[in-house]
């Protein structure tokens, strides 16, 4: 699949072929699995299936280099995401030592929290708005230019540097980073 | 340049959580992938399938009781009733090409002789007699071929039973007429006998009364 461009890559997908799928699932599907346990997902293997699983639907629609289906499919899951953190708001609260989805969810949650480096800063963006949240994981973490980021959210590309601009205060704030001085 | 330390703080937690799908979550998120791409279209014909044979299973059934009892439209009930006649069903024929010229000419009458047709509508329906209709189609394309003279079979002159034969026959076109305002011959042949009793008397009275002297008569 390395040998072909991102546009045959993305055409053979639209065909069926599954090793075109095999490429586009093992370049983004970590991506969203990581961006969904950042933004608090209750499971989120679920949602990087569930995501793909839109995409196969919809890929017919889609135009775009593999940048851009990448964005496409953060959006996909941006959705599932607030889809199951709502679902999950209306279930009773459970003690924190509980598996909340059973073994698959608690596993690749301590699968990936274990593997950071910096838990700290992983719970001071979990504990920012949900705007902010995505704001910070999509333009620092997950490294999309500010323009996807705003394509992604649906904000205006202004919206999107204000948001991040109070999201990184409030960070270093709680975090005790000295402030940058514009 | 210095580097924010905040910014590549937040980098290296992108690398942390960016980490390979395990195996068999992976392979179980590609089958489902497989499974929508493969699945998909042939659901979406199976389902085709299933509606296509459920719109036969009733449209069939429907068509050949509508053929049985002869309310199918005429070319239709003909090719029908052909069709059944090969393996031996006898359906309900439509009356042929006689009735057409008779309504033709009562299509031209109506706007003049309507008032003499209703009273006798009325009048003849206790009149009704299901009969065998091949013999009444006879009569009837004897009436075409000599023309209008042949409907005043009804005059007193004549027996019961030829009377009979002969509302039976000219009552087909009428009675379409007087129940929906259409001259068309292929209901009243589909509808059956019955209906053909209700209208015979006000044709040939009107026809009569129009033609003046029938050449029936003339016989």
């Amino acid at each position: 699949m390395l040998s072909l461009t991102t546009e045959e890559l993305i055409e053979a997908a639209r065909s069926g072929d599954e090793d075109a799928w095999r490429g586009i699932y093992e370049a983004v599907a970590p991506k969203l699995r990581g961006f969904a346990f950042a933004r608090g997902a209750p499971d989120p293997d679920a949602i990087v299936g569930t995501t793909f699983l839109v995409a196969v639907e919809k890929i017919h629609d889609f135009t775009g280099d593999l940048d851009a289906l990448t964005g496409w499919m953060f959006q996909i899951a941006r959705r599932k995401i607030i889809d199951a953190r709502r679902r999950a708001a209306f279930r009773l609260e459970r003690p924190l030592s509980e598996p909340k989805h059973g073994g698959a969810a608690a596993s690749a949650e301590d699968e990936l929290f274990d593997h950071t480096t910096d838990p700290a800063l992983l719970y001071a963006i979990q504990t920012l708005p949900a705007s902010q949240q995505e704001v910070v994981l999509l333009r620092h973490v997950h490294d999309f230019t500010t323009r996807q980021t705003a394509e992604i959210l649906g904000k205006s590309e202004s919206n999107v540097k204000v948001l991040l601009h109070r999201a990184l205060s409030r960070l270093r704030r709680n975090l005790g980073v000295p402030q940058n001085d514009l | 340049m210095t580097v924010d330390p905040l910014e590549h703080r937040l980098r290296q937690l992108g690398q942390d959580l960016e980490r390979p799908v395990p195996d068999d979550i992976s392979d179980a998120h590609m089958l489902a992938v497989s499974r929508a791409f493969g699945f998909a279209p042939q659901r979406r014909r199976g389902r085709a399938l299933k509606v296509g044979l459920v719109v036969l299973g009733v449209l069939a059934p429907a068509a050949s009781a509508a053929a049985g009892t002869g309310n199918l439209p005429d070319p239709a009930q003909r090719v029908a009733a052909r069709v059944a006649s090969v393996v031996g069903v006898e359906l309900p024929t439509p009356k042929p090409k006689a009735v057409t010229p008779v309504d033709s000419k009562d299509t031209e009458r109506n706007p003049s002789g309507e008032k003499s047709v209703k009273p006798n509508d009325g009048q003849t329906r206790p009149d009704k007699q299901p009969k065998a209709s091949p013999p009444h189609e006879r009569d009837d394309d004897d009436d075409v071929k000599s023309g209008q003279g042949n409907k005043p079979s009804t005059p007193p002159g004549q027996a019961k039973k030829s009377d009979d034969a002969h509302d039976d026959s000219a009552t087909d076109s009428d009675s379409d007429s007087d129940d929906s305002g259409d001259d068309t011959p292929g209901n009243g042949n589909a509808n059956g006998k019955a209906k053909g009793n209700q209208g015979s008397n006000p044709k040939s009275q009107t026809k009569k009364s129009d033609s003046g002297t029938p050449p029936g008569q003339d016989d």
